[in-house]
């Protein structure tokens, strides 16, 4: 081995810990003088300094709601002078109970992303130019007030329901950007698992480790589940078309053809109605006779699952009450997807774990105070120009479907922190600070009423404003719109529903005082009532249908794609910390992949070109027996062709090729 | 005088990778490139090892979060010919960046490959240098690097105790990064030597294994599985 030379940077020269630019900014050889911690040392005899300390300065802690998916975690902002330096759980919050997800620990880098939108900018002659926001706010006045609105909303808490409210007010066509989660929702409603004593789960397409309606719930109830409660030890069966990170940790993996899992859901009813072994009124008849046709030897002949293993499966769901189904993104990725969902999730009806402890419960809504009833359409638009806004989602890279109704819109609007693809093609950008840098109220969908509160970690960044203060101001400027939109601010407005918490004397924090209550809940990083009622579980969405998928293309094993842990839909892959664990089981980082059986030829590393009936990408192979012959599977969340520097240009979106669709491979 | 360990419970584990993260934040890891990973040239304190075997449908799956194991017999401590490497009264696995002189016989030595080279100074671009920790040095191109099992916590907890008049440290007081971050609550820190602390108790569990114990490094690291982990899941 080669003897390495060590680093002959001069000491005088802080490595690129910090860059000279970065640390002029920090305040630069003043605080070299007062923190003597971050000039170089030196080993006496030793040729090159021990490394370089960053500047150290008064210590606070913040409280933040983390933004980076659902689940809504509280978090401990650790802020070293005026640099948030570590982000930890909230050990109280009752969602994350101080743990954080891989997402959420590398907050700090969606906080410094070095391609964030610095102010608010208008597209003139096709190129993006910075203009004041008394500007932006007029023009995107102007346009709502002349033409009809399109609001594409990402938004969460009660940012989501102030614009919700703009959308009233303004007669705007309304669409949440969470397309998975609204269909899933519209099905199963939205429901909280309670997982204290559940002792079976049986997962559905659905990777709960890496991708599921709550990703911080299922991660802390796979540890509950298997150690969580001495002596008792609850079964976890992973139904799905690959063997997957969720099917290597569950007891049993149960393999089957893809798209084919509510089949197995309606077999298992099939034996449960058939040997009276449900725990749950009559379900209608039209479920029945769904149910009546997919006998064990069907459903075996449609999923690949042996008969007398549908049996024994209905025998153990049947009897370890309470127990659990969830479906989850692989069923829903086919035509039939709303009716796989619901033959899902009459499983849990079947078992009688709806409003169950150990099974879900619908989320229980906090007592925040209602705003004064805004009515409707006040403005009247004359419809001939049509404004689409984007608030906190990116749909052109993650729901371009979803946009196709509007594709005649003449201006386009996008309100996010990030120059991602839709703030690439819109005619209005306007920057909003992240979730560190500004007061926020969520409601998680817990299943104890619970609002994660927090206040500004460090002082914004950059020249930015909430979605809900742009959505104010607008609002303000619009005559019709003004009087239903009379706040200082979206503090203001968000300040005005946490009263409801305090009038209601209940929960984690009560106070004689209004201002105390809202500086102890501030600090506290929220407020929640474990002694709530729980609030009644409605009755499931029976199915009354489900036809096998067709599998698009004529020869090929069948794509099925994923979202990895670290790319999320895509979110995780501006953050570099994500984008190097992208695919870690393989030791792949910073591209795509495709997973192909070792059967059909490939080596891992191989490049191959993926066609489909809708496209081709190129990406490389990764050789493994988790895939069987006759599929492929793909990660979601690369191939951007924007958002900032990590994210774009790696790897490939999988979705261009479609979904459940039959590919052929060949050498690139 | 304590003796820091740790345990990792494989069946509360779920591969989420919120431990590394955690860990290259706290830490000023940094990221490593497309290129670093091809070259094998990445560095993670802690990695979660994964590997799937048998053929379809017959699989078994694997994972292995994996810090330094601050083992009691410490192989890279013995190889090192400029005393960078040393256990330490506590009983940590101490790496001394100002003595090393970067020859790599310790991660040669090492049976675990939990030890990282610097093979280019780091880079942290831009802004991003803002999210560095003040209490960790960022370490310079040509030396080893690897887990400390953030001894920066423990001195600091130490020091607050100590202005607090007590001698010693509640247990549960100090953890890591890795085990303060993790949604399983699979990694536990303490005192391996207070027999009534949650890590000893783990460690004496049915369950609890060291890796490689054939070696006679005596790992303070102890991973927990319900069944052996070189046998069937």
């Amino acid at each position: 081995v080669p003897p390495v030379k060590p680093d002959d940077t001069p000491p005088d020269v802080p490595l690129s810990a910090v860059t000279r630019r970065e640390f002029l900014a920090m305040g630069g050889a003043a605080s070299l003088a007062l923190f003597p911690g971050c000039m170089p040392e030196f080993h006496p005899g030793g040729e090159h300094p021990d490394g370089v300390r960053p500047p150290g300065g008064p210590e606070s802690v913040g409280r933040a709601a983390c933004a980076l998916c659902v689940s809504g975690c509280g978090v401990t902002v650790r802020v070293v002078g005026d640099r948030a330096v570590g982000l930890s759980g909230n050990p109280e919050h009752p969602v994350n109970r101080g743990a954080l997800c891989p997402r959420g620990a590398a907050g700090l880098q969606h906080l410094y992303d070095l391609d964030r939108v610095v102010g608010p900018a208008r597209r003139i002659h096709g190129k993006l130019q910075r203009i004041t926001w008394d500007e932006a706010l007029d023009e995107l006045a102007r346009r709502v007030a002349g033409g009809s609105v399109v609001l594409v909303d990402g938004l969460r808490g009660v940012e989501a329901d102030l614009a919700g409210r703009f959308a009233r007010a303004a007669e705007a066509v309304h669409v949440r950007a969470d397309t998975l989660r609204e269909a899933h929702e519209r099905v199963v409603g939205r429901l909280a698992w309670d997982w204290s004593e559940t002792r079976m789960v049986m997962l559905f397409g659905c990777e709960w480790l890496e991708d599921a309606p709550d990703l911080m719930a299922s991660l802390r109830a796979h540890a509950h589940l298997k150690q969580g409660r001495p002596g008792t030890r609850a079964k976890i069966v992973h139904v799905g078309p690959r063997f997957s990170a969720s099917a290597g940790h569950a007891d049993e993996f149960v393999p089957v053809h893809p798209g084919s899992e509510a089949a197995l859901a309606l077999g298992m009813a099939h034996v449960m109605l058939g040997e009276r072994s449900t725990r749950t009124s009559t379900p209608p008849e039209a479920y029945r006779a769904l149910a009546a046709r997919y006998t064990p030897e069907e459903t075996a002949r449609l999923t690949g699952v042996a008969a007398e293993t549908v049996a024994r499966l209905a025998h153990e769901f049947a009897a370890l009450s309470p127990q659990v189904a969830i479906g989850w993104r692989g069923p829903l990725d086919h035509a039939n997807g709303s009716d796989a969902l619901r033959a899902v999730h009459a499983l849990n009806a079947l078992g009688g774990s709806l409003g169950a402890a150990g099974g879900l419960r619908e989320v229980a809504a906090p007592p925040l105070q209602d705003w004064e009833a805004a009515p409707a359409s006040p403005i009247s638009g004359s419809g001939a120009s049509r404004v689409l806004i984007a608030a906190g989602c990116n749909p052109v890279f993650a729901a371009p479907e979803l946009l196709k109704p509007f594709a005649g819109a003449t201006f386009r609007v996008a309100i996010g922190s990030l120059l991602d693809e839709t703030a690439q093609a819109a005619d209005l950008v306007l920057p909003t600070p992240t979730w560190l840098e500004r007061f926020e109220v969520d409601v998680p969908p817990a299943t104890i009423p619970t609002v994660t509160v927090s206040r500004p970690a460090i002082a914004p960044l950059h020249d930015t404003k909430t979605a809900g203060d742009i959505l104010i101001a607008t609002a303000q400027r619009v005559p019709a719109l003004a009087p239903l939109f009379r706040w200082e601010s979206y503090e203001e407005a968000a300040r005005e529903r946490l009263f409801g918490l305090f009038l209601s004397g209940r929960g984690s924090i009560r106070d004689e005082k209004w201002e105390t209550f809202q500086q102890r809940v501030e600090e506290a990083g929220g407020w929640w009532d474990a002694d709530a009622s729980r609030p009644p579980t409605p009755a499931p969405d029976w199915p009354s249908d489900w036809k096998p998928p067709a599998h698009e293309g004529n020869e090929g094993p069948v794509l099925v794609t994923f979202a990895p842990i670290a790319l999320g839909d895509g979110d995780g892959a501006r953050l570099p910390f994500l984008q190097e664990r992208a695919g870690w089981q393989h030791d792949i980082g910073w591209d795509s992949w495709i997973e192909v059986n070792p059967s059909l030829g490939f080596r891992t590393g191989e490049r191959v070109v993926v066609r489909s009936p809708h496209g081709e990408v190129r990406t490389r192979v990764v050789a493994t027996p988790a895939c069987p012959p006759d599929v492929v599977a793909m990660p979601l969340g690369q191939g951007h062709t924007a958002s900032g520097r990590w994210a774009s240009g790696r790897g490939v979106d999988a979705r261009r090729l479609g979904s459940g669709v039959r590919v052929t491979l060949r050498r690139a | 005088m304590p003796r820091w360990g740790m345990t990792i419970d494989l069946d509360r584990c779920s591969g989420c990778q919120a431990c590394v993260v955690a860990c290259k934040q706290e830490n000023n890891v940094p990221f490593a490139s497309a290129e670093d990973l091809e070259r094998g040239r990445g560095i993670s304190w802690m990695q979660v090892l994964s590997t799937v075997e048998g053929e379809w449908p017959n699989l078994r799956a694997r994972h292995l979060p994996l810090p330094c194991l601050h083992c009691e017999k410490a192989p890279c401590t013995k190889v090192c010919p400029v005393d960078a490497t040393h256990l330490d009264s506590e009983g940590f696995v101490e790496q001394n960046n100002a003595r090393c002189i970067g020859t790599r016989y310790c991660a040669q030595n090492c049976p675990y490959g939990v030890r990282f080279f610097n093979f280019r100074t780091p880079e942290f671009p831009e802004r991003l240098a803002r999210a560095l920790s003040p209490d960790v040095a960022v370490r310079p191109r040509g030396v080893i690097e690897k887990c400390t099992l953030c001894a920066h916590r423990v001195k600091r907890a130490e020091e607050q105790a100590y202005l607090e008049g007590r001698k010693e440290l509640r247990d549960g007081e100090v953890t890591t990064a890795c085990a303060a971050v993790c949604p399983g609550q699979a990694i536990t820190f303490g005192d391996l030597d207070d027999p009534q602390s949650r890590v000893a108790k783990l460690a004496r569990s049915p369950r609890a294994f060291r890796l490689l114990e054939e070696l006679g490094t005596e790992p303070k690291v102890f991973h927990l599985r319900e069944t052996r982990f070189d046998e069937g899941t």
